[in-house]
């Protein structure tokens, strides 16, 4: 007996090593880049979140440029992707014909499967000349006069192209969330409604819609938490220049776009490298937030059931 | 009942309620219009899936042959004549060198965690390996640089090389691996691990004939998500392997470096050359081929074992 015994406590010696080996993955991830970022903090302080020149040759580094550019494709990203996503969640869960609802859910699901690569390629050739021929034109001739609307290059790149195609890498994270959220209502509270003569739209409005909306929030933080990371996409398609974005179609940069266009070469100088590493600390830390916020919302309601839309490519 | 049967339909009897018939058209036409913009919302949202596809077909067909497949780049700029087997073997080499590294840790906790964990030691892991879902790849790439790449300080100085590479990809595939064992385990209806332990089988033996066989289907999904997720990652590699085009002439330090299909796209709609931005959407079909065909065993396995476990 004392074998067997034995036997069972190695088995949980190994198991807990590998436990225990997955758990330093994330602490080594946490303190390499703390590690490094540290000489950038000590050095700029809280003065790297406004300043806004970025010259590695002065050694003046502010993060302000790039902290709006993210902001402003995550804001436009969300801003385009909530409304549909809402709305193939409802049709989904709600409208769509049982026998149609398997294959139409795969579809969605594809989307979330696509590499943001071939998202970002798709942007080049397709949104980009399409926002270039069409929708820059169009928006000069009739809106000129609104500053936030006002085509300053006529070149197609920019925040709008890369909002748009990040808009539809998220689509599926946020739809996806969105139906589990509506799946999860009790049926006899539908059907009761059902019942009393409401039509669909009155149970989604006044039965599904406030006993989902908790999961709702949920995804759309999570939707967030990806759009602020996302980079291949947004190298190809933001235009890739450090100035403050004024209009929907200027030019910009995103943090995640700089670490991705220069952290190789930012590594020849230390306090460059570093005060790069601070720009992936602020990634870091927002994705950490946003995803201890969003899990605790979507664990109470859809009880940590998890889509496999949430894993895309990066 | 007798007096109810009498009553005629054109006798238009006067109703119990009112009901007012253009309150119920109203709900019906706003009902009608939600499901209009439902559709619409749904159509739009599907339409890139289908739009990617036809754009990278319509472009890149002529390049859509076993030649393309099966030779290394050549030609200047550097792809415009060959293929693309250079990517295709080093996504080989990265998977599975990710899979070496992430497969058994993503099991054993997962394992671990439905095996012996408390409950606060489960709901605190849960909650670390989504944490890690959640981080961009591109901090990752960042992270795996400094372990494994770099030539300074601190770190395994594996150079910009496949094992590096492969290992950050490890490091993004095994949280989604511990997260799908553990929900696999955890759906295994509880009689059968609870039988095998009252026969006196120790938690090894019940693993080895009773757990791993009921989750299988779903660890499997687990490993195949992330592969699926791993091939089309291209950001970490920015810093920890970058691209050859070449064949690999070992696994770390120089010469280490191998092509990847995801990093071949990004390089290849870079160059301002009409002919690579084709060849990019060439690659494209083969990589959405792979996903495609992963995704498609996934929904297999994902079928079987609700029809057979």
């Amino acid at each position: 007996m004392f074998n067997l015994k034995y036997k069972d406590d190695l088995y949980k010696f190994i198991l807990s090593i590998f436990v225990l080996s997955v758990i330093s993955v994330f602490l080594i991830a946490v303190a390499v880049i703390l590690f490094y970022s540290y000489p950038a903090i000590i050095r700029y302080g809280f003065s790297f979140l406004w300043v806004k020149e970025w010259n590695p040759p002065k050694e003046v580094f502010g993060a302000l440029t790039f902290l709006a550019g993210t902001f402003m494709v995550t804001f436009l990203a969300l801003l385009f992707a909530i409304p549909f996503s809402f709305g193939i969640g409802i049709f989904l869960q709600e409208y769509c014909p049982l026998f149609l609802r398997g294959i139409f859910t795969v579809i969605i699901e594809m989307l979330a499967g696509i590499p943001s690569v071939v998202f970002g390629v798709w942007g080049v050739l397709t949104i980009v000349p399409w926002l270039r021929e069409s929708v820059e034109p169009f928006f000069d001739r009739h809106f000129s006069s609104i500053p936030f609307l006002k085509v300053e290059e006529n070149i197609g790149y920019g925040i709008l192209a890369a909002s748009i195609v990040v808009a539809f890498m998220i689509l599926p994270i946020i739809s996806s969330i969105t139906k589990d959220s509506l799946e999860s209502v009790p049926k006899i509270a539908k059907d009761g409604a059902l019942a009393m003569g409401a039509t669909r739209l009155d149970v989604i409005k006044d039965v599904s819609l406030p006993y989902a909306l908790n999961g709702i929030y949920g995804g759309i933080i999570l939707g967030f938490g990806r759009a602020v990371g996302e980079t291949i996409a947004v190298v190809l398609l933001i235009g890739n220049q450090a100035i403050v974005p004024k209009s929907l179609f200027s030019v910009g940069y995103t943090i995640s776009a700089v670490l991705a266009n220069t952290f190789t070469f930012a590594v020849i100088s230390p306090i460059y490298a570093s005060a790069e590493v601070e720009l992936a600390l602020i990634l870091l830390a927002v994705s950490l937030i946003i995803n201890i916020v969003g899990r605790n919302i979507l664990n109470k309601v859809i009880g940590g059931r998890f889509n496999r839309s949430q894993f895309g490519g990066g | 009942m007798a007096e109810l049967a009498n009553i005629k339909k054109d006798d238009d009897p006067m109703p119990v309620f009112p009901i007012n018939r253009g309150y119920i058209k109203r709900k019906k036409f706003y009902n009608g219009i939600a499901v209009f913009l439902a559709v619409m919302a749904f159509i739009i949202g599907a339409f890139p899936v289908f739009h990617i596809i036809y754009k990278a077909v319509a472009l890149g067909h002529e390049y859509l042959n076993w030649r393309f497949i099966s030779t290394l780049p050549t030609g200047f700029p550097i792809g415009a004549q060959g293929g693309i087997l250079n990517a295709i073997i080093g996504d080989v080499y990265l998977v599975v060198i990710a899979s070496i590294f992430a497969v058994p840790l993503g099991i054993g906790s997962g394992l671990y965690l439905s095996l012996f964990g408390k409950k606060r030691t489960n709901t605190f892991l849960r909650l670390l390996n989504e944490l890690m879902i959640g981080i961009p790849s591109v901090v990752w790439g960042i992270v795996g640089f400094y372990v494994f790449s770099t030539n300074a300080g601190l770190g395994f100085h594996f150079g910009f090389s496949a094992l590096a590479g492969g290992l950050t990809l490890g490091f993004i595939m095994t949280p989604i691996i511990a997260l799908l064992t553990e929900q696999a385990i955890n759906r295994i209806p509880s009689g059968y691990i609870e039988g095998a332990l009252a026969m006196g089988a120790t938690k090894w033996q019940a693993t080895k004939s009773v757990i791993i066989k009921a989750a299988l289907g779903g660890i499997f999904t687990g490993i195949l998500l992330g592969i699926m997720n791993i091939i089309g990652q291209t950001a970490p590699l920015l810093f920890t392997n970058y691209y050859n085009t070449g064949m690999p002439t070992g696994i770390t330090g120089p010469g280490g470096a191998v092509g990847d299909l995801a990093m071949l796209i990004f390089i290849y709609i870079h160059e301002p050359s009409k002919i690579l931005h084709v060849k990019a959407e060439a690659a494209s079909v083969v990589l959405l081929c792979f996903i495609f065909a992963i995704d498609l065993g996934l929904r297999l396995i994902n079928y079987l074992t609700r029809k057979f476990l």
